[in-house]
């Protein structure tokens, strides 16, 4: 018998008290200001917002940013902004990349992370290889808690793909318990909050 | 580190040999418990979760093969291979075919305790890998040769000093004394291995049944860089990963993290459903022991372990003897548990290595009874069913511990078999207080002096009392106003 059979063959010849599947309905946290909240909790992940008033344009205020400033090899994936570096079907050309620009689906308060959906970005190695991130999120993306996210992006997930929530810039304590940020992967994470309508998400695939 | 000694007080006594290091090492872990605690009570519903959790795990386990077989299916139809292995063996030849076959030679790997407990690593190398442990924690214990000592924090029994000197005399790094720049220097080392790779094993924080999906937690990104460079990606998992529904992974992500650093959520958490364009993806699925334990009704919470270290960072032992006393790829009191359900003779000394206090089950996210299980499984060395072997052999006790057990049971039995035992500690202990450093009552005396002995126990001094009140008084009040 090959070992699949025999694993399965095995349990089910045990004996298990049935044990019913728990229903998910519970008192999920909420919040008088999930924006607040979110960007508190971003900044506890050693990330930061960029707010954007509906009246002002979201491409310049990215291309004011410092990261995208002094950047020499920039990457966008949002219409609009203006990069110098289009992208490659092999994930290794991302390695000079010094920001990338990309658009999240949504943000969770209670843990400052914003989801980049399957099918955002097509080379995912570029979410890692870039020394600097900046993701672009609609304040009206932004959900309370996890519960409520997965409730969003379940059935896109057993679309199948890659999808990753992302909190705060790549970091590690492993030595003598000292946070440092910029472990492997971004060093920076610079969340720009805009209004739906200053937004033009149209993303862009590498 | 060599660990000298086969049994935790040994190995302990060379961790605390150094006691500059073992309090920090304490310290350490209490600052994240506490970090736990303050998440915690953040969140209203954190008991809610906590039970949730546990019930979703203990369903799972009871409909596993249906999970299994589900879970298969709907990864294959994202594109992903689906391998199972009975043991350690088989999951380490099935890597290293996938590998071999393709003609692969540098692999880099992110934190996996399953490829600790199977011993991949070595595997891989007598075979001419060459295999590159990304995470930070990882790397450093790999580049001294040593198992890591926690499974969250890796090199926790390590001083930036030590990094800095295992940098040096193995990469050739210049002195560096801080941990901004040692793990700047990590960085550009492991660039150039993740550019490099040809392939990238993870190991699995959760799989999800229904949508054939699995789930990695990282701070660093090291199993992103890992996965999404190299065309293959082998992601290995024991069984007891999965969990039903995507509407599930909520209730464990909200726990892992806040119960593992205190954090609200890992800097990433990817959801792999197949492979990348143009890649592959190869889950291979161990059972290596689990189904054993599926069928211990006092052990099978053990599975719903989700590796927070949580009940480490909080045991009193576990903080003072370091992660090595433990000798297990899984330390601390969920490893106490685990190592020798697997090798009772091996691990014999690790039920012992706890204080019943009880804290590691008041912190576990998933509701695992770890302390009721290490003294059952005391009970078991002792006089309950004895535990057995993978292959087969029983272990128990000692016959001097198991006589030991039975004398002081047959004494404690009996109201007056334990006064005459007091009255012989008391006479024992004035008349000759050396013989209480001798043999083993001196392991109590050795960091700690022996409290004076009082002349008399409870019993006789409250006999003496009463019969010293004055008659006249007859018996005493119950206090004023009575």
């Amino acid at each position: 018998m090959n070992a699949r059979d025999a694993i399965l063959a095995g349990l089910r010849a045990q004996v298990v008290d049935p044990v019913a599947l728990p229903p998910l309905t519970g008192e999920w946290v909420r919040y008088t200001d999930p924006v607040e909240q979110f960007c508190a909790a971003v900044g506890q992940a050693a990330g930061s917002v960029v707010p954007v008033s509906a009246s002002a344009d979201v491409t310049q205020v990215i291309s004011e940013l410092d990261v995208v400033r002094q950047a020499m090899v920039r990457c966008s994936l949002v219409s609009g902004v203006q990069g110098n570096f289009a992208g490659s079907t092999d994930p290794h050309a991302f390695r000079h990349v010094d920001v990338l620009i990309v658009a999240a689906e949504l943000g969770v308060a209670e843990n400052g992370a914003v989801w980049i959906g399957t099918g955002a970005v097509k080379v995912r190695a570029a979410l890692f290889l870039a020394q600097h991130l900046v993701v672009l999120l609609p304040r009206a993306e932004i959900v309370d808690n996890l519960h409520q996210a997965y409730e969003r992006i379940g059935a896109a997930l057993s679309l199948g793909g890659y999808g990753c929530f992302i909190s705060g810039p790549s970091k590690t304590a492993d030595i003598e318990q000292a946070l440092v940020v910029g472990a492997h992967g971004p060093r920076s994470l610079t969340i720009v909050l805009c209004s739906a309508e200053s937004l033009a998400v149209e993303i862009k695939v590498p | 580190m060599t660990v000298s000694g086969s049994d935790h007080p040994s190995r302990a006594a060379v961790f605390l040999a150094d006691p500059d290091r073992s309090g920090w090492h304490d310290n350490a872990l209490w600052q994240i418990r506490g970090r736990r605690d303050q998440r915690a009570r953040a969140l209203p519903e954190w008991e809610a979760l906590r039970a949730l959790a546990g019930r979703i795990k203990a369903h799972t386990l009871s409909e596993l093969p249906e999970y299994l077989t589900s879970f298969e299916a709907n990864a294959r139809r994202h594109g992903a291979e689906v391998h199972f292995a009975r043991d350690a063996a088989e999951h380490n030849r099935i890597v290293l075919d996938l590998l071999r076959s393709r003609g692969i030679t540098r692999v880099v790997k992110s934190k996996s305790m399953l490829t600790e407990e199977c011993r991949l690593n070595p595997w891989l190398e007598h075979h001419g890998l060459e295999v590159t442990d990304t995470d930070l924690g990882e790397l450093i214990v790999q580049l001294r040769r040593e198992p890591p000592s926690h499974i969250v924090l890796p090199a926790i029994h390590l001083r930036k000093e030590d990094v800095a000197q295992t940098f040096s005399r193995v990469l050739g790094a210049p002195p560096l004394s801080d941990a901004q720049s040692l793990t700047e220097f990590a960085r550009q080392h492991l660039r150039a291995k993740f550019l490099a790779a040809e392939a990238g094993i993870t190991g699995v924080n959760f799989a999800v049944a229904e949508t054939g999906g699995i789930v990695v937690c990282t701070n660093e990104g090291n199993a992103d860089l890992g996965t999404s460079l190299p065309a293959l990606h082998i992601a290995c998992m024991g069984m007891e990963k999965l969990i039903p529904r995507a509407a599930d992974l909520p209730v464990f992500l909200r726990l892992l993290a806040r119960s593992a650093t205190g954090q609200a959520i890992t800097a990433y958490t990817s959801h792999y459903h197949g492979p990348r364009p143009g890649g592959e993806l190869h889950i291979v699925i161990v059972d290596n022991g689990r189904s054993q334990l599926r069928a211990e009704p006092e052990h099978r919470s053990s599975l719903y372990c989700i590796r927070c270290g949580a009940c480490m960072n909080t045991c009193p032992v576990f903080r003072r003897s370091g992660g090595h006393s433990y000798a297990a790829h899984v330390p601390g009191p969920i490893g106490s548990i685990l190592a020798p359900l697997r090798k009772p003779t091996e691990h014999q000394s690790l039920p012992h290595a706890c204080t019943l206090c009880g804290s590691c089950t008041a912190v576990c996210p998933v509701g695992i009874d770890l302390h009721e299980q290490l003294l059952t499984l005391r009970r078991r060395q002792v006089d309950g069913p004895a535990l057995l072997e993978l292959n087969g052999t029983a272990y128990r006790a000692s016959t001097l511990k198991r006589t030991f057990t039975a004398l002081a049971g047959w004494v404690l039995a009996s109201s007056w078999r334990t006064a005459w035992l007091g009255v012989a500690v008391r006479f024992l202990g004035h008349r000759f207080p050396a013989l209480m450093r001798l043999g083993p009552l001196g392991r109590w005396s050795k960091t700690r002096s022996l409290p004076a002995l009082p002349l008399r126990s409870f019993h006789e001094e409250y006999a003496r009392r009463q019969a010293r009140l004055p008659r006249a008084s007859g018996r005493p009040s119950r206090g004023p106003g009575q």
